[in-house]
């Protein structure tokens, strides 16, 4: 396996430590963190594979979906602010 | 050459720091220390390895995509972990008094 390819797998690895926290959070708000932190490794790992093959329309899905990402988990923290304390 | 060890060794620190910010995440109790280490380690490890991709890359329209994601993620993964504390902290969840209790 190439350099790069042990790099996607330690992506691949490390995201799997994210869902773990998604899985045991105690409070939802941990979810939530997971979720950003899952979404930040599938970006790197989405760059390290468009690198690999050296194609440069990979990353507009990288861009995309950091854009997604980011604007989710704001406005899942907002829902949630409200909800509870109703 | 330099570019190749460059490049390779930013992206072996930068996983280097992802896999702290992934350890630290789940190894501390606390919530609130968990937003602190997310928003910072976890952050700096992807800045470096999309660092060292930029630099293997050379200069092209792959780094200058590379170079708006990392701008990107810069700017808004600090606002998202903020939010997150941020709607924690307003939905009553405190932790100094009752480690447990509070969770909605």
């Amino acid at each position: 396996m190439t350099f790069m390819g042990w790099a996607l797998i330690a992506m691949g690895v490390l995201a799997v430590g994210g869902a773990v926290r998604i899985v045991i959070g105690p409070t939802v708000w941990d979810r939530l963190l997971g979720m950003g932190l899952i979404s930040s490794k599938i970006i790197v790992a989405i760059v390290i594979f468009a690198h690999i093959l050296d194609r440069s329309f990979l990353l507009d899905v990288a861009i995309i979906y950091s854009l997604l990402g980011f604007i989710s988990s704001v406005l899942i923290a907002r829902f949630i602010e409200r909800r509870s304390t109703s | 050459m330099i570019q190749q060890l460059i490049g390779h060794g930013a992206i072996l620190l930068g996983l280097l720091f992802i896999a702290t910010g992934i350890y630290s995440v789940l190894a501390y109790r606390e919530f609130y220390s968990r937003v602190v280490i997310t928003a910072k380690v976890d952050t700096v490890g992807f800045i470096t390895v999309l660092l060292g991709i930029m630099v293997l890359q050379g200069f092209s329209f792959f780094t200058a995509k590379v170079l708006i994601i990392l701008v990107f993620e810069m700017l808004t993964a600090p606002m998202s972990t903020h939010a997150i504390a941020h709607s924690a902290y307003i939905a009553g969840y405190r932790v100094e008094r009752e480690a447990d209790d509070e969770q909605h």
